[in-house]
């Protein structure tokens, strides 16, 4: 699954807009992932700029 | 059923404010939508400047300093800010060690000349727009995030991230350039991807910059290197961009700042705030920017950068649109013929063709940090001042055409690279920019 670094991310919301599914949001100022919807197509991994999206194993 | 609005904005920057606020001046019943709580904090980089008494998409923007209004005399409006303001004479052209090539001279004559671009608070702006909207009726959704729009026979239905639906007869797009609106209409298939741009910036402050109240682009390395002051007085951002979405923008900061001049420039400097950044999905600019109801402004149908003028003007505009065809009971694409109108004769023609087939060799992959350095002594005299992006690029273009023979004569090897990369297949270096971006097209 996908996790979002807070210390790293400016808000920008560019993994917000690039994400296919609308699997990203923008809640109370803050950029928030639903993995309920994210299909790790890791899009947003790739175009972050500062690298705050990453990949992490699955929580059990 | 939920209501019906005579027009939702999508995206509270400066096109959908000003769309808003007008829309609501106008009468209309009015939405506006936007994800953020906080209307005036600007998290994506921007140099917030506006081009001033200039040709600008056919304004002529001025400041009164004493009502303390923008004024856009060939629309005939004006909108009030009252913000802090610093001066910008032009933008300047730094290779590697520290060549200028000046748009705009501030080491001279900076009293002489006349700024050509005001640097402002752009959130707080929007806020004052906003407040005006509010005001004036417009319901403002924040927090909101729009995730779906399709078309029924009466209203263009919006779907948020909770799956509230918003109904509207009309919609104006103002969600950027990385519009998803624009997407979900299926406006990208019909456009040529350009490349991924990806930017990240750190502020710093106590940097000590010689002729700094300009826009300062660095060439020759391996990523776009830019030097902007920002609008609280000793502070600058450095910022690196590329179309390359594996690129090191950290790493290549790091190098800039330890290379000569820069490391005596930013020596007792400290970085300050939380650094920004912007990613921007750069296709085509959009030749009509209307289907299915819905009107496309600023980036939203553009690519990058329209700048903050290219996103108030189509907003004004767009707004002013919707309620002639509301009067007129046209709720359809006749009625909002004014805007597409409008679009086509100020942004498409003139500029949109244009940057629809651009596309060319990147410099970094022909010319060297010292080719740049050599091109970069050839010009010493500044150039008329501009912060128009494509007067910016006429006037580049027009000054190296006069040296040309020059470097013909001086360094034959240099002439040829600049041929060699002149003469590259566009479809190449689309390729290569599809390979190392990202696109996003459905």
């Amino acid at each position: 699954m996908v996790e979002i670094d807070k210390e790293k991310c400016s808000g920008c919301c560019g993994c917000v807009d690039h994400c296919p599914v609308a699997a990203i949001n923008v809640i109370n100022d803050e950029v928030i992932i639903d993995n309920d919807i994210c299909m790790e197509c890791l899009i947003c991994t790739k175009v972050c700029p500062l690298g705050a999206p990453h990949e992490v194993a699955q929580a059990q | 059923m939920t209501e019906l609005y005579d027009v939702i904005i999508v995206g509270a920057g400066p096109g959908g404010a000003m769309a808003a606020k007008v829309a609501g001046e106008n009468g209309l019943k009015t939405a506006l939508i936007e994800r953020k709580t906080d209307l005036s904090a600007i998290h994506r980089i921007c140099t917030m400047i506006i081009n001033v008494d200039e040709e600008n998409f056919g304004e002529y923007i001025t400041y009164n300093y004493r009502n303390k209004r923008f004024v856009f005399p060939h629309n005939g409006f004006s909108v009030k800010y009252d913000g802090p303001i610093r001066k910008i004479y032009g933008f300047h052209i730094i290779t590697p060690c520290g060549n200028r090539f000046r748009i705009g001279d501030v080491k001279e004559k900076a009293r002489e000349q006349p700024p050509v671009g005001l640097m402002i608070n752009k959130g707080y702006w929007i806020q004052i727009m906003v407040d005006e909207a509010r005001a004036n009726g417009v319901e403002i959704f924040t927090n909101t995030n729009v995730n779906n729009v399709r078309k029924e026979s009466d209203c263009v239905v919006l779907t948020d991230n909770r799956g509230n639906e918003y109904r509207g007869t009309f919609v104006i797009a103002a969600d950027g350039v990385n519009s998803r609106i624009a997407r979900k209409l299926g406006f990208n298939k019909e456009r040529i991807f350009l490349g991924t741009y990806k930017d990240y910036a750190r502020t710093y402050e106590g940097a000590k910059i010689p002729e700094s109240d300009v826009l300062m682009f660095c060439m020759g390395w391996n990523t776009s290197i830019s030097l902007s002051p920002e609008i609280t007085e000793g502070h600058f951002h450095v910022s690196a961009a590329s179309y390359s979405v594996n690129a090191d923008l950290d790493g290549e900061i790091n190098r800039f700042l330890s290379s000569e001049p820069y490391v005596t420039w930013f020596k007792n400097a400290k970085e300050v705030g939380h650094r920004s950044s912007c990613v921007s999905n750069i296709a085509s600019p959009i030749p009509v920017p209307f289907k299915d109801n819905v009107l496309l402004v600023g980036d939203a149908g553009w690519m990058q950068e329209t700048s903050i003028t290219g996103a108030i003007l189509p907003g004004w505009s767009a707004a002013h649109a919707v309620t002639e065809a509301l009067i007129k009971k046209q709720p359809n694409k006749e009625g909002v013929t004014t805007y597409l109108q409008w679009w086509d004769k100020y942004l498409y023609q003139p500029y949109g063709k244009r940057l629809a087939s651009s596309g060319s060799a990147d410099f970094k992959d022909y010319l060297s940090p010292e080719d740049i350095d050599y091109l970069g002594s050839l010009v010493p005299e500044p150039q008329p001042a501009t912060m128009n992006f494509f007067m910016i690029m006429k006037t580049i273009g027009r000054a190296f055409a006069n040296v040309l023979p020059r470097i013909q004569e001086e360094r034959p090897d240099i002439m040829q690279k600049l041929m060699a990369m002149r003469s590259f297949p566009r479809e190449l270096a689309l390729t290569k920019r599809r390979r190392e971006g990202c696109a996003i097209v459905s």
